[in-house]
């Protein structure tokens, strides 16, 4: 019963204890896919180190035809982003510019739930535009409030185009809500004297887990020369540093942790087998080598064992899932630290790798505490075994 | 000493193997216990550090209401003096002047907007320490017309050291101005944000941007303890003009460096809660079962006429000595571990790319929290006795015979 007991806690100890941090790391990215980088982008050459105006793809570029009509594909979204000046009767500020469509899959799954005041984009209206909640109280301005971009256009000469506020929100990230501002593709494309053209696509595939040999094989049919297929890694080198922290930090706890486990194992074996050296005695006098006393003790080791990692297996699963709907809130995280991208609210998630280690560590470590004893006990002289206690 | 405690004693010794199992587990678990925590704090308090000696100081003299992100050209009524003062102080390691200010950056390849730190070489060295994170080329002479870049802004502009820049900036008067400098080094702070958006010039040639004669827009002080902050801050105020100037902790001037490590602690919190109930089962389980192994030798005790209640007693008071004993041993090898590694530091070499990017080094100097240790050593005693209570009264009410042959 007790060694079950230390098995199943063991098991179920590890087992969430990497769950929490998989799901941690899990919903940061999940996070950041959705709010900023989406899976994969694609767009011309250099226009990671330079958002000029000339860098752009256009919409039947044959590159993004095949894109979207890829099996793995969930949705792109077409984006032109340019660098931008924007000025209130009050005051100006550098952004960036971002043209999207509000019909499409970024508009309506992320930046309409985080519209606090006012309304999303229209199609219809191409002089609306959506506006961060720090910019909005920087700029002083509200709703209804009336604005001027100003950008560098293809022909190098300086275009400006009027706005009014459709709609303030606030993403809780401080690139977002005072260094961003969303109008109409169409608009955008105004200003920047395009026509079909787009800055970039923005990929988001169906299966997440299969992202790095999506990105391969996307990087491998577009012509390096022309394009450049940026994963959320490269899009945001800092923010793909986080889960490596992550995983620094907490392995060390981890290997600490490891070890209590394994010595409570240790423990409970050793003591386990020596309150049955009479026992052991008694075997031996009847004869049983000392071979088969091991393999006994191995065996019924091996059925508690099984016995005990799925009652962990059942108790560390029960225990992620019932956080697994609820998650985690963790102290959310102040203004000042928003714009480091991380995630508040952990849903613990089972990582099929982590738990399959996990499991293998602890019935190794249970051998070897079983082997020791065991092998001593089978060497003891029947007479004194039976008399040892 | 009463014949229970006697005989409480000879037990734990009469079973040398057995007491050793439990004072091992008590111990593991809280060396353990004792060096996550002081692993955790010991990964914040670098955090801490590295703020305070690459960017803020301990402490800063700005305009009252002062703005850091929109520098503006507002300044420090009478800097020297009050770097005079402070330079006074015995509490204070380091004062120096700093101008603030924003330029654009150019070079033949691009240019780029960026925040502007006019430095006194020869004080700043007292403050902070970015002379000493230069990875290409050497830290600022005293000469004027250089200018030390980060490796981020240096990659952005394709610039080397020895390459002339260019910084273009408006001063008070809403005159547009530039120098042009030589990149005297390119470094690598510990902050992206710092390696792509600072750069650092003589204050003269700041000054010269913003239109300044010889003002400064902050004094920067590093005391010589940050326990000294408090009781510094209200005894300088005296010295500053609550008017015009306002003295500003480091944690108000960086506040995510705090915020970070709370949330950090959240998270180590969920991670030791369920290390320490892992470690909890482990101990119990040792506990309970040396005592439930004993329960022939406790219907025997029965049998010649012990009260139940002196068994129970008797258990206690043997799980008191293991845990006492476990806690010693615990304590010990914690403070060795946390003091070794305290010293030579846990590398986290695998991650060292990512922690220099968030004020955070590659290697962890573990210390010692009491009020944690006193948390752990307090919940593992309660554990263990009620772990050992619970055979033990079982074993005191059973009849003794049943009790002699229960195994």
């Amino acid at each position: 019963m007790i060694s079950i007991a230390v098995i199943a806690a063991g098991t179920a100890g590890i087992l969430f204890f990497w769950s929490f941090v998989d799901g941690l790391i899990a919903g940061t990215w999940d996070k950041a896919y959705a709010e900023y980088t989406g899976h994969l982008q694609v767009r011309a050459k250099g226009f990671e180190q330079n958002l000029s105006p000339h860098l752009a793809l256009h919409e039947d570029d044959p590159v993004l035809k095949a894109l979207n009509a890829r099996a793995e594909v969930a949705h792109t979204v077409r984006r032109v982003e340019s660098e931008a000046v924007i000025s209130t009767a009050r005051a100006s500020q550098t952004l960036l510019m971002a043209g999207i469509d509000p019909d499409e899959h970024y508009h309506r799954s992320q930046i309409i739930q985080k519209i606090q005041q006012g309304a999303g984009l229209d199609a219809a209206d191409p002089r609306g535009i959506v506006i961060g909640a720090k910019l909005a109280e920087r700029l002083q301005i509200g709703l209804g409030g009336k604005v001027v971009l100003m950008a560098q256009n293809r022909d190098g000469v300086l275009s400006g185009l009027p706005f009014r506020v459709k709609g303030i929100y606030r993403f809780k990230s401080t690139p977002l809500d005072e260094g961003s501002v969303f109008v109409n593709l169409s608009a955008a494309r105004e200003m920047l004297g395009f026509g079909d053209e787009v800055s970039k696509v923005t990929v988001w595939i169906k299966e997440p887990r299969l992202l790095d040999i999506f990105a391969a094989s996307v990087k491998d049919s577009a012509d390096a020369g022309r394009y450049e297929v940026m994963t959320p890694a490269e899009v945001e080198p800092d923010f793909a540093m986080w889960p490596q922290w992550y995983y620094a930090i907490l392995s060390v706890i981890a290997a600490v942790a490891s070890i209590v486990i394994a010595v409570g194992i240790f423990n409970t074996f050793l003591m386990s087998v020596l309150e049955r050296v009479r026992e052991f005695g008694i075997l031996t006098a009847l004869g049983t080598s000392p071979r088969q006393i091991v393999l006994l003790i191995l065996t019924e080791t091996w059925m508690l064992e099984l016995i005990g990692i799925l009652l962990g297996v059942a108790l560390g699963a029960a225990a992620v899932w019932g956080l697994s709907a609820s998650g985690i809130q963790l102290t959310s995280i102040g203004e000042a630290a928003a714009d480091q991208m991380v995630e508040t609210h952990v849903f613990p998630r089972l990582d099929f790798g982590h738990a399959s280690k996990s499991i293998s560590f602890i019935l190794i470590a249970i051998t070897v505490s079983v082997l020791y004893p065991a092998f001593k006990v089978s060497r003891l002289k029947p007479l004194k075994a039976i008399y040892s206690t | 000493m009463s014949p229970l405690i006697k005989m409480a004693l000879s037990n734990v010794l009469r079973a040398p193997s057995r007491s050793l199992i439990t004072v091992l587990a008590v111990a593991t678990g809280l060396s353990a216990l004792m060096f996550l925590w002081a692993f955790s704090e010991g990964s914040n308090e670098d955090m801490r550090t590295n703020t305070i000696e690459l960017m803020t100081g301990h402490l800063q003299i700005v305009p009252k209401g002062f703005d850091d992100r929109v520098p503006g050209w507002r300044t420090v009524e009478e800097a020297d003096a009050l770097i005079q003062k402070a330079e006074q102080n015995p509490a204070v390691a380091g004062a120096a002047p700093r101008v603030y200010g924003r330029a654009l950056l150019s070079t033949g390849k691009g240019s780029k907007g960026v925040f502007l730190m006019g430095i006194d070489v020869e004080k700043e060295a007292n403050v902070t320490r970015i002379h000493q994170k230069i990875v290409d080329g050497n830290a600022l002479s005293g000469e004027r017309r250089e200018v030390l870049i980060g490796r981020h802004l240096a990659k952005k502009l394709d610039a080397g050291v020895g390459d002339e820049v260019v910084a273009v900036s408006r001063d008070r008067y809403g005159v547009t101005t530039g120098v042009s400098c030589r990149v005297k080094g390119i470094f690598k702070s510990g902050s992206s944000l710092i390696d792509e958006r600072f750069i650092y010039v003589p204050i003269a040639d700041a000054r010269e941007l913003n239109g300044f004669e010889t003002e400064s827009t902050a004094v920067v002080l590093k005391l010589r303890s940050r326990a000294e902050l408090p009781r510094f801050i209200s005894e300088f105020a005296g010295h500053i003009d609550a008017q015009s100037a306002e003295i500003r902790p480091w944690f108000v001037i960086a506040p995510t460096a705090e915020q970070w490590i709370k949330y950090w602690d959240d998270i180590i919190r969920v991670i030791m809660i369920v290390v320490t109930g892992v470690v909890a089962v482990s101990i119990m389980n040792t506990v309970l079962m040396s005592v439930m192994e004993r329960t022939k030798e406790f219907g025997i005790l029965i049998a010649i006429g012990m009260h139940p209640a002196a068994i129970v007693r008797l258990v206690l008071l043997e799980t008191v000595f293991l845990t006492a004993a476990g806690i010693a041993a615990g304590l010990a090898l914690g403070s060795g571990l946390v003091a070794y590694y305290g010293t030579a530091g846990v590398s986290l070499a695998a991650a060292a790319s990512a922690l220099e990017t968030n004020f955070m080094s590659s290697v962890v100097y573990p210390f010692i929290v009491p009020q944690r240790v006193l948390q752990s050593v307090g919940m593992l005693a309660v554990l263990t006795v009620v772990a050992a209570l619970y055979p033990a009264h079982k074993a005191s009410t059973l009849r003794p015979i049943q009790a002699i042959y229960f195994s």
